[in-house]
């Protein structure tokens, strides 16, 4: 099978589904179509797209949680939809996920120190569960911990729920945590504090990052403040395109890439050509 | 004249059970002139949607106006009858946009009954003219009337259903239309497409547009105009040109700078310091000095009152004096 160099490794891997159309006839999507990604230890992936490019889906591989139509998901060199028992936890132990929407995410009738010590008592038995809780929300910056962890969701601004859902997906010590959208409904004033947020848990751990957006100057910044990894931009299905983030920005090959790079709002951008009277 | 105005507009949500009023907008002042677009930027919980339900009267318990007036060429639409404010300013002279328009259609109804319905709702009954009506707004959107009139709305893409939202608020051919937050959970390239198509509205039908979103990257785009609210007050109002190249007031200073662009380097992009205000405490003096740089005495003890800085609204300070 792969290689044992890459922590995740996707090789051509395609996510077909069909659709009935009427009565008889069927549609095949193709979700994914041949995607070959690899993920190794200490990588930070940020994959950009529009809306059903197929972003989720790859993620949802990734996770294990879609099985693909044909090609490989290796997780250490084996077949994740194959793996079993220890194996399988140790997989799902490693592979983490945050969620796009923290309205939805959280348990509505659990506390937020309840939510965390759950899946840290799952998964660590021996560990002071409480204690352990308090630091998570110390990592993601919700200070001082005692503060929430008595609250329960609705108590919480948005902002404040996504970073109690990384938190959650820290608590099984994660070796790759797959972020799809963490800050597509969070306020774009907001949204460099989440970076830097996953910046910092990326600094004090070894741990791997795929970073799903569609915003193409957030990608960026995520990718040059963590000084590694690369973009890789999809487009209905297939990766069109993939590499360093300022040599695809400054010189897109792909016209899909080009039309991303128009698409986003730019302020400095905007205020560059209005100098140049454009 | 303006084409709307607001004047010291106060509006609170009263929870009795905690016993306290929480208090969305505070005094409130702005100016909307026919045929431009103006844009209302603020984080989550600025009272950025509270304005635009104000505005259309749709505001519910446990809101409610404390005070203030809105003046719509001059007539205050506060101080009409429910009745008479239907019949002749909602969806004839002023519609919406809601908020997450993917969420507002009823999911048993197909496109076609959503506009009949609308007109119903006004009283008007002749189907063929709606209908008529109705494809003349669809395709003014991009959209085909003859495909979408027979689709249910999970039928449609996100960027399809805001066209729909659009067409149906432009139905009765309003003066106004206030669109809160059209692109807040669309991709770049569906943004881009709806941005173009809300200058067109405001170009070829000469419609007046209040344009709300929490991201003040996009406002160039679309607005000649911007208004800043944090935490229910007015901060900034001015030509988008100039509150963006040169904000005055910190807080807009610090928006702007939150915001990556394709080249900003990573040190030119900073968080604004602090957490959010909590709508539960009242802040006093100026709302924004517990996160502001240059935050004096004066600013924890007195609300800065309204300053004019070369043709500017700017509610700080540092510009007093």
């Amino acid at each position: 099978m792969g290689s044992d160099e890459y922590l995740v490794e996707l090789k051509d891997v395609c996510v077909y589904f069909t659709e009935r159309v009427g009565l008889f006839r069927k549609s095949v999507i193709k979700a994914l179509d041949h995607v070959n990604l690899g993920i190794r230890e200490n990588d930070v992936i940020a994959v950009v797209g529009e809306s059903g490019a197929g972003k989720t889906t790859m993620g949802r591989v990734i996770l294990g949680l879609q099985k693909p139509t044909s090609g490989l998901a290796l997780f250490r060199g084996k077949d994740i939809y194959s793996l079993r028992g220890r194996e399988f936890e140790e997989f799902r132990r490693s592979v983490q996920w945050v969620p796009q929407d923290p309205y939805s995410s959280l348990d509505p009738s659990l506390t937020i120190g309840e939510q965390l010590m759950a899946p840290i008592r799952r998964w660590n038995p021996k560990v002071n569960a409480e204690a352990r809780a308090e630091e998570l929300l110390k990592l993601v910056g919700l200070v001082p911990p005692s503060f929430y962890m008595n609250k329960y969701p609705h108590q919480l601004s948005g902002g404040q729920r996504q970073r109690v859902a990384i938190a959650r997906s820290l608590a099984s010590n994660p070796r790759l945590i797959v972020a799809d959208e963490p800050v597509t409904m969070i306020d774009s004033s907001l949204r460099i504090g989440f970076v830097n947020t996953f910046i910092e848990l990326m600094r004090r751990s070894s741990l791997s990052l795929v970073f799903i957006t569609h915003d193409l100057a957030l990608a960026r910044i995520l990718l040059l403040k963590s000084g590694r990894g690369r973009i890789v931009i999809l487009r209905n299905g297939r990766i069109v395109e993939e590499g360093d983030v300022n040599e695809i920005i400054n010189n897109p090959k792909d016209e899909y890439t080009k039309v991303l790079i128009n698409a986003a709002p730019d302020l400095k951008r905007w205020l560059k050509n209005r100098e140049e009277g454009v | 004249m303006p084409l709307l105005s607001v004047r010291n507009l106060n509006v609170e949500y009263r929870l009795p059970d905690l016993k306290i009023a929480v208090k969305a907008l505070k005094g409130v002042s702005m100016d909307v002139n026919k045929g431009e677009i103006v844009s209302i930027v603020g984080e989550s919980g600025s009272g950025k949607s509270t304005l635009a339900l104000a505005i259309m009267r749709m505001l519910k318990p446990p809101a409610v106006v404390r005070g203030g007036s809105i003046y719509y060429n001059g007539v205050d639409i506060l101080s009409l009858s429910e009745h008479e404010f239907n019949l002749k300013y909602k969806w004839v002279k002023v519609s919406m946009v809601p908020q997450a328009s993917q969420n507002i259609f009823n999911p048993t109804m197909r496109i076609k009954d959503h506009f009949l319905d609308t007109a119903r709702a006004h009283g008007i009954s002749d189907e063929a003219e709606v209908l008529k009506r109705a494809s003349e707004v669809l395709e003014f959107t991009k959209l085909d009337p003859a495909r979408v009139f027979n689709l249910y709305p999970h039928q449609l893409s996100g960027g399809m259903k805001q066209r729909v939202a659009i067409a149906l608020s432009l139905l009765l051919n309003p003066e106004l239309v206030i669109m809160d937050e059209p692109t807040a959970a669309l991709d770049v390239v569906t943004q881009m497409e709806i941005l173009k198509l809300v200058k067109m509205i405001n170009e070829e039908l000469g419609t007046t547009i209040i344009f709300i979103t929490h991201d003040i990257s996009i406002v160039p785009m679309i607005a000649s105009r911007v208004v800043v609210l944090y935490n229910g007050e007015v901060m900034e109002i001015g030509p988008t040109e100039d509150v963006i190249v040169d904000p005055k007031h910190p807080y807009t200073k610090a928006l702007v700078q939150s915001i990556p662009s394709l080249s900003s380097s990573p040190e030119e992009v900073r968080p604004i310091p602090g957490e959010p205000p909590n709508p539960l405490e009242d802040i006093q003096g100026c709302p924004f000095w517990p996160r502001c740089q240059y935050a004096m005495d004066v600013c924890k003890v007195e609300k800065p009152g309204e300053y004019n800085v070369n043709g500017r609204v700017v509610r700080c300070h540092l510009y007093g004096k």
